[in-house]
């Protein structure tokens, strides 16, 4: 099975060892990338599945010969209404740039979605982005002070509601460029994460599940979809920069208080297995199409 | 003079840590206060009387009271830095700085024996040998992001290897994060002058420094020991020919090492600091 995607933020979401009949490998590739050698690369492994991050990425036609199933994984949030934010107006237009004859089955992150991206692809399933299996830790105790993290790039929106918590606490704030084992490395040396939206609309970062993976105690803004996670039982919703602050201060006097919600939330996490979640996926994935075929082929 | 200078400094580590040596080097024993907006002055006070140091430098003219500072009985200087907060958001109703009755009770230049505005220096254990760019060079940013920041690196965070860690970096974490990287790169946060936090840091480390215009240069000299940069398409290209010729700029890279042992703790402290001392 191949992942095809951008590895710094993709590799975290694929699976990196065989599973359950699965042989993985991931192909780095991004919008603008050398496309013949994706393709060159992908006909040396002879893949049975191809799996595209973000399809909308893979110029027209390039997989109209391969001889494998492929599948495209939306994974950015898309508008929900009429009266879209402009970050989520330019995501769509990024996907419309898609060549759906590329692929045979397309996922989305979020069924709330669905709907929107049915204007330029039909959506067969809906599921959250699963978590490598190196990403999957203990919980372990608590560091005095607990050691604090945020990994995602920074907006207007982040920084408004970072500003008054990094004042008052070390946050290490790592806005780009970090993967592999490096970041794995980087989730088992801190103990809270924070996840905050990109700008102010609703949506399910993946980042979530993988400090979740991870034993984190997750601070997150409201999740929707929620994916099955519960606030306040799996991980603490913060809803505005006072809250930020006031809730690391809280754990930062009293470490273990909310230790029941890192082990919830680290059991949770057991859902978005990447050797879980992919061998079932792909089984049903061959078998939608043997049922009912593909407009690709 | 006997003795090594006991100086006390004052801010915040993941800011300015980098510029005071975690253990004593020649001619300078230095200390170390974390103090950031919110914190108990008290805190400095009881740190002071605990170090007994010469003199005081305080990291930020704004960074204490001015009760505070006016309590200390030795020698206190102001480093003049920018302030620990993302451009943008002076107003921010949870932050102190937006509050006049906080800002009204801090410190200002008059409040200080001398305010320094230099470049900072670089604490001595930072300073490693110059690094040969690997086949995939890593550039680094540390710093505050902004919506300049951003402008200036997200076509090069699209092509090249880069990490940009904005906040919370310091001591032997800095170090290792430095020690990942080949290139450095130094952009403002807002539009104007300036030389940044941590160009001389970056020299020291042995990185090839990619940055917009320093103002004022510090002796440094673009195109001799760092690499000059306008635009995003200038960064684009020019981590584009450092990733297909690594050596080609080898000699900057040394002649920035060099460059950085001016900025070198033991050596500027104790020149700038002794003529303040009465022993």
């Amino acid at each position: 099975m191949a992942f095809v995607g951008q590895t710094t933020f993709f590799e975290a979401c694929s699976l990196q060892e065989p599973a359950n009949g699965l042989i993985p490998r991931f192909f780095e590739f991004r919008a603008g990338a050398d496309a013949d050698a994706l393709l060159a690369g992908l006909r040396d492994f002879v893949p049975h599945v191809v799996l595209v991050f973000r399809p909308e990425v893979v110029p027209e036609g390039l997989f109209a010969e391969l001889p494998a199933a492929t599948l495209g994984f939306l994974s950015e949030p898309l508008p929900r209404g009429a009266d879209a934010h402009a970050d989520l107006q330019r995501r769509l237009n990024e996907l419309q740039e898609v060549d759906v004859a590329n692929f045979d089955r397309i996922i989305s992150f979020d069924p709330k979605i669905a709907d929107t991206a049915a204007e330029v692809l039909s959506v067969w399933r809906s599921l959250p982005l699963p978590v490598a299996d190196r990403f999957f830790a203990p919980v372990t105790p608590m560091g005095h002070p607990p050691r604090i993290l945020f990994v995602g790039r920074s907006t207007q929106h982040r920084e408004y509601l970072l500003a008054p918590a990094k004042l008052e606490h070390d946050v290490l704030h790592v806005a780009f460029g970090v993967s592999g084992l490096e970041l794995v490395e980087l989730l088992h040396r801190h103990d809270v994460a924070i996840n905050l939206h990109n700008e102010n609309y609703p949506s399910f970062e993946n980042r979530v599940s993988m400090h979740l993976a991870a034993g984190h105690l997750v601070l997150s803004e409201q999740l929707d979809p929620q994916h099955g996670l519960e606030p306040g039982i799996d991980y603490l919703q913060v809803d505005s920069a006072s809250e930020l602050r006031r809730a690391l201060g809280v754990v930062t006097r009293f470490p273990r208080v909310h230790h029941r919600v890192r082990v919830r939330g680290r059991l949770k996490a057991e859902q978005f297995r990447a050797s879980r979640v992919y061998p079932r996926l792909i089984a049903d994935l061959l078998g939608d199409l043997d049922a009912f075929g593909s407009s690709r082929t | 003079m006997s003795g090594p200078l006991r100086v006390a400094f004052v801010g915040r580590a993941s800011e300015v840590g980098h510029a005071v040596p975690a253990s004593p080097v020649d001619g300078l024993q230095a200390s170390f206060i974390e103090h950031r907006a919110g914190f108990m002055p008290s805190r400095v006070l009881a740190h002071i009387a605990e170090h007994a140091p010469q003199v005081v430098v305080v990291f930020g003219v704004a960074s204490l009271p001015a009760a505070t500072v006016r309590a200390i009985d030795v020698p206190v200087l102001a480093w003049d830095v920018a302030p620990d907060t993302p451009p943008g958001f002076g107003h921010h109703p949870e932050l102190p700085f937006s509050s006049s009755a906080y800002t009204a009770g801090q410190a200002s230049r008059d409040d200080y024996a001398r305010v320094i505005d230099r470049p900072l220096p670089v604490a001595d254990e930072l300073f490693a040998p110059p690094r040969r760019a690997a086949s995939v060079p890593r550039a680094l940013v540390i710093g505050h992001s902004s919506e300049r920041v951003e402008r200036m690196l997200v076509d090069s965070k699209h092509r090249h290897e880069l990490l940009h860690v904005a906040s919370g970096l310091s001591g032997e974490t800095l170090r290792a994060t430095l020690a990942t990287g080949e290139v450095a790169i130094n952009v403002r946060d807002e539009e104007g002058r300036g030389f940044g936090l941590r160009v001389a840091l970056y020299l020291a480390a042995g990185l090839l420094l990619i940055s917009e215009r320093l103002h004022p240069p510090a002796g440094l000299r673009a195109g001799t020991d760092h690499l000059e940069i306008r635009t995003s398409a200038d960064l684009v290209a020019l981590l584009g020919r450092v990733r297909a010729d690594p050596d080609e700029f080898t000699a900057v890279r040394e002649a920035g090492r060099r460059a950085a042992e001016a900025f070198r703790a033991s050596r500027v402290y104790p020149q700038l600091l002794a003529p303040l001392v009465t022993r």
